[in-house]
């Protein structure tokens, strides 16, 4: 457990309170990108000892009880990102690409809900020679190849004619093609 | 001076009960008559006092009307949910709507909300701990199911504090339970909590790591307990006595209620006999002045077989608890059962066989929870916090959108405390304020979610549509409790923030229920001898 009578102690845990905005998970948990899940579930416990709220309790200060809940949420997060192998890779990318800035907080769209509308877009045809060119035209959409989309997709709808869905989105990536 | 001690409290739909810790140990409170547990029922009694616990639940034959039994299945909740709904149904006491569709209880002319029913029931367990220690206590934790959502939470926060409680922290029932059976300890497990409680049961997984208690998941059934075991005892005792006296008991509240108390009794045998024999006397007199008693037996097979549904339904929500943890049966290093209902041999057995190993069941499943609700209050209290509670939110927490769908803002099953921003737009020029409505639950669709509020975000300053955006933070905090709030994401100007819709109670209403709560009496025990409501 922290020692709480260190002089050092509270200023230093203020001023955590606000370089947490510019730090990554990997720095929150005081951990090196190429670390093991093991050492990811270590430090989050390591870190409960020192900075669960319950270890706070009898502290008077709003201030510093607003302190350490807010480093300890961001804790969590860390935790919530780099134990799961799937967000941790997209984290990891994010991170060490330009945008690293605005990708300190992994934005979590919701697992389920993406579940969800990945299987909405397997239901989109189910005819099997226009499913290929359908999942690799949204590939495309995902590289912003419009181009590449819009032929895949016309190609698509030769042999599933009937299917309004693709040609919506037939017509909404023409747009989106850059004029020539 | 005395000594601060710190209560831990399980507030349970049947039977509560309360614990101090004394020399390092969780000791269980007893009341004047040695009983460690008291009913979860409230008596309004004509001297305008309350009776509490187990003399009460005598009220429930006497009258009725004027005794509130099961307070916790209706604890913020609104009026129109299924589980009220279904409760208006069963419950001889009134149950009315209040202001915001929330849900009151209408006794002896007066109204009240459902926290200041609890209230009465944890001033109680404060009336033994006082009794016992011989000096005033007001802390103390009180335990809810994982699985309640925020406004149970909320609702059972506002009960601790109109009963005159400082209620330190809300912990969930199986955490408590691993407290109390001292994991840790040097140990690195996994462990399963099956609580199976009056009116609920819920399932966690829980690994620890010494001093490290982390929820990995936490699944439940807020309509599945061991009152649905007794009530399929009574409708086939019902069933009976219509099939052999062409009656239907169930029209006659006092006979349906003698009836019930047999089924609860039977389905208690089972824990120990095989063979419940049943008898009610005198439960019906028909025209010609003759009077008919219920007589039968109720072998065990007869009873596993009736509740096997329910039994199989526990396994499902196993099933989901593990799946959300991302391990197996077999990588379970130990089970442990909390709730009355788990000493029946049926649930030990199945335990027994869908884990592969023997439940644990050292601790007595009625009072493991508030042996570790005291275990962690003295650990706030010390400020030596020696066990660490990671928590995760049982529901996913969601927000309306347009045509009655909702959006997941934080998933279940993730870490607490958590906080997640999201920035809303304005849609037309000079737009003054922002409603939205969170929800929680599990489908897209806002109607099968559970509504927390509606809030409104308003003092916008004035704009062209699409050039003010208002950041709102939904946080969940250790205990559950969702807070909501907003800002203007260029000028960081706090929004205000009004909730229109809430099933809790406004800041007046709880002070209101205060005062009323502090000129209440709990009335005296008495053994056997009860005054007639």
């Amino acid at each position: 457990m922290s020692d709480y009578t260190d002089p050092q102690f509270w200023p230093a845990l203020k001023q955590l309170a606000v370089n947490i905005d510019g730090m990554d998970y990997y720095q929150i948990l005081n951990l090196a990108q190429d670390c093991t899940p093991a050492d990811v579930k270590r430090s989050y416990y390591d870190q409960s000892r020192s900075l669960h709220p319950d270890a706070f309790y009898q502290i008077a200060e709003d201030e510093l009880r607003a302190a350490v809940n807010k480093i300890f949420k961001r804790v969590t997060e860390a935790y919530n990102v780099l134990r799961d192998a799937q967000k941790r890779k997209v984290y990891t990318a994010n991170i060490n690409g330009p945008q690293r800035n605005a990708m300190l907080r992994f934005n979590e769209a919701s697992e389920a809900e993406q579940k969800q509308q990945e299987k909405q877009e397997k239901e989109v045809t189910q005819n099997p020679k226009a499913k290929p060119l359908y999942m690799a035209a949204v590939q495309k959409m995902q590289a912003q190849n419009w181009d590449g989309a819009f032929k895949d997709l016309q190609t698509a709808i030769m042999f599933d004619p009937a299917n309004e869905k693709l040609k919506t989105l037939r017509d909404e990536v023409g747009k989106k093609r850059p004029a020539k | 001076m005395a000594q601060e001690v710190a209560m831990g409290i399980d507030l349970g739909t049947s039977n509560s009960s309360v614990a101090i810790i004394q020399d390092g140990q969780a000791v269980v409170i007893p009341n004047e008559w040695g009983e460690l547990t008291h009913a979860s029922v409230v008596s309004f009694l004509e001297d305008a006092s309350v009776l509490v616990g187990n003399d009460a639940k005598k009220q429930m034959c006497i009258s009725p009307e004027t005794t509130v039994s099961s307070a916790k299945r209706l604890i913020g909740r609104f009026f129109f949910s299924e589980e009220v709904k279904k409760a208006r149904g069963v419950m001889p006491y009134a149950i009315v709507e209040g202001p915001n569709s929330s849900v009151r209880i209408a006794v002896r002319e007066q109204i009240y909300a459902v926290p200041e029913i609890s209230a009465m029931v944890l001033k109680e367990m404060k009336a033994i701990t006082e009794a016992f220690v011989g000096h005033p206590v007001t802390k103390a934790v009180v335990t809810v199911p994982a699985f309640f959502n925020d406004t149970q939470r909320q609702a059972t926060k506002d009960a601790g504090r109109i009963a005159g409680l400082d209620i330190l922290r809300i912990v969930n029932e199986p955490t408590a339970a691993a407290l109390a059976y001292g994991f840790g300890n040097n140990l690195n497990q996994r462990v399963v909590i099956y609580d199976l409680g009056g009116g609920t049961f819920d399932v966690s997984i829980l690994e620890i790591g010494q001093d490290v208690f982390e929820v990995l998941s936490t699944s439940g059934d807020t309509y599945l307990g061991g009152d649905d075991f007794d009530d399929r005892i009574l409708q086939w005792l019902l069933s009976g006595f219509k099939q052999a006296y062409g009656v239907d008991l169930s029209q006659d509240r006092y006979a349906l209620q003698k009836v019930k108390e047999a089924a609860e009794k039977a389905k208690n045998t089972f824990s120990e006999g095989d063979v419940a024999h049943i008898h009610v006397p005198l439960v019906y007199t028909d025209a010609e002045g003759m009077s008919y008693d219920l007589e039968t037996t109720l072998n065990r097979q007869q009873f596993n077989h009736m509740v096997m549904d329910l039994v199989q339904r526990t396994f499902k929500v196993c099933d989901e608890a593990l799946q959300s943890a991302r391990i197996t049966a077999g990588e379970i290093d130990g089970v442990i059962l909390v709730g009355g209902p788990t000493r029946l041999p049926v649930i030990r057995n199945s335990v027994r066989h869908y884990f592969q190993r023997e439940p644990n069941t050292s601790i007595n499943p009625d009072l493991v929870v508030c042996m570790g609700a005291a275990i962690q209050a003295h650990a706030l209290l010390d400020s030596k916090t020696s066990s660490f509670l990671l928590d995760v939110t049982p529901m996913t927490l969601r927000l309306g959108t347009v045509g009655g769908y909702t959006e997941a803002i934080i998933d279940k099953n993730t870490p607490i405390p958590v906080d997640r921003t999201r920035t809303f737009t304005t849609v037309r020029d000079g737009q003054e304020k922002v409603n939205i409505r969170i929800f929680q639950g599990e489908s897209r669709l806002a109607n099968e979610c559970t509504l927390l509020g509606e809030f409104e975000f308003s003092g916008l300053r004035p704009a062209r549509r699409g050039d003010v955006k208002v950041e709102v933070t939904f946080e969940i905090d250790t205990d559950g409790i969702v807070r909501v709030s907003s800002k203007d994401s260029e000028t960081g100007q706090v929004a205000s923030t009004t909730i229109n819709l809430s099933s809790g109670l406004s800041e007046d209403e709880l002070k209101s229920a205060e005062t009323r709560a502090s000129k209440t009496e709990l009335a005296p025990h008495a053994s056997n001898d009860v005054a007639p409501g």
